[in-house]
């Protein structure tokens, strides 16, 4: 099977969500082999979420430049690039967790929707952190609710992946309410599953538990 | 054909769209007192002409018409047209660090780099990362072809990728001051 290649512009609009249907597809099935593709792949999610980042709070004309750095934000702050580091893979490994107050003690990642590439990308971020924080072991766990629990039936595109990373560790929670809405059985999800109560109050508590939580 | 109850919503959602058009504004410029004008002219024209806007799911793109007509006309008043050409594909030069009131040093890199774009690229890679306008609207918000908000796209990221490489050296200097490194040798 030879890998295929996609010019810059095909893979911005992929990030961009402006590829169409079967173009997206062919880019998801080659990353699952490919790891300079979803290096690529990553470094333009990077850069989409630190121009972001970057304008989330511009300076407002009324207190421009007398804005006090909040300590808390600082953290915030820190908290978004030990996530970004995490999830992309970019420079993690000069990071120790250890000399940051307040470090996460595991990351929940959400998947909500019925989307190939996020369910690629959710994969790629537990991965990710796991790589970063090396022998500190924490919690990964991806919860998927509503039309994204189509991730975890049997017949999944992104079934090979799943299965890895359930063996990594990460765990793969299923809604129970969403599976009781749309009427799927056990049955019907991958092995590797598991089956919580309710996504999402699955993923409050582990916020509550001192969790990341990341939405790709 | 928009009636009087979906003006008044439109007006409603107007003052909603403002943070949005905000932060597209400011990242185009880096000027706090120009974004703010930029704005408020945007809202005012919107609200004045808000019968001309056919397709509402379209309002955040043509939003973003006005304001990148505003900005053009703001460099027009004080350049000739030859300049404004010249802005849009060439490097600017980019505002001082000190200009950019930026809570962090990483948001201050990132604005940094995003202001030495020129200011084209600067306009699409805002309208499809802030804005989250497909390429359709960003092309039709700067009345482009879909082909040169791709390019401009891809040249703006691959610049800011260089640019930006190295910025985990700047997750130190970000360290809270309570944060100690464990001093791993003091038992030695």
């Amino acid at each position: 099977m030879s890998v295929e290649t996609f010019s810059d512009e095909q893979l911005n609009a992929f990030v961009d969500e402006q590829l169409d249907p079967a173009d997206r597809r062919r880019v998801i099935e080659a990353m699952q082999v490919d790891s300079g593709l979803q290096a690529r792949i990553a470094a333009l999610q990077r850069s989409k979420q630190l121009l972001r980042h970057a304008y989330e709070h511009p300076p407002q004309l009324n207190t421009a430049g007398k804005r006090p750095v909040h300590a808390a934000r600082r953290v915030g702050a820190l908290a978004f690039l030990l996530l970004l580091g995490g999830s992309l893979g970019w420079g993690a490994h000069r990071w120790q967790l250890a000399t940051y107050p307040a470090a996460p003690t595991g990351v929940v990642i959400q998947v909500s929707e019925n989307d190939p590439a996020k369910w690629q990308m959710a994969l790629i971020n537990a991965r990710n952190v796991r790589k970063a924080y090396g022998e500190k072991r924490l919690g990964i766990e991806i919860v998927a609710y509503g039309p994204g629990l189509e991730m975890f039936k049997t017949d999944s595109a992104v079934k090979a992946g799943m299965e890895q990373a359930a063996r990594e560790g990460v765990k793969l929670l299923a809604c129970g309410n969403t599976m009781s809405m749309m009427q799927v059985p056990r049955a019907a999800l991958n092995q590797s599953v598991e089956v919580v109560p309710a996504g999402v109050v699955e993923i409050m508590e582990r916020q509550r538990d001192g969790y990341a939580y990341v939405r790709p | 054909m928009i009636n009087i109850f979906k003006l008044k919503t439109l007006k409603n959602t107007l003052g909603e769209k403002r943070p949005l058009l905000y932060r597209a504004a400011y990242a185009w410029c880096h000027d706090a007192t120009l974004a703010e004008d930029l704005v408020q002219e945007t809202l005012l024209k919107a609200i004045k002409n808000l019968g001309q806007l056919q397709d509402h799911a379209s309002l955040d793109g043509w939003l973003f018409g006005i304001l990148a007509n505003n900005l053009r006309d703001h460099y027009r008043r004080r350049r000739p047209q030859a300049d404004y050409d010249e802005l849009l594909e060439l490097p600017s030069a980019a505002p001082l660090p000190e200009e950019l009131h930026a809570e962090s040093q990483l948001v201050a890199r990132v604005r940094l780099a995003v202001a030495s774009l020129p200011l084209g690229q600067r306009q699409v890679l805002t309208l499809v990362d802030l804005g989250e306008l497909s390429y359709t609207q960003a092309a039709e918000a700067l009345a482009i072809p879909v082909g040169t908000v791709m390019s401009r796209l891809c040249r703006a990221r691959q610049t800011l990728r260089e640019r930006l490489q190295e910025l985990p050296a700047t997750v130190h200097e970000l360290k809270p001051a309570t944060a100690v490194q464990p001093n791993r040798r003091g038992s030695e």
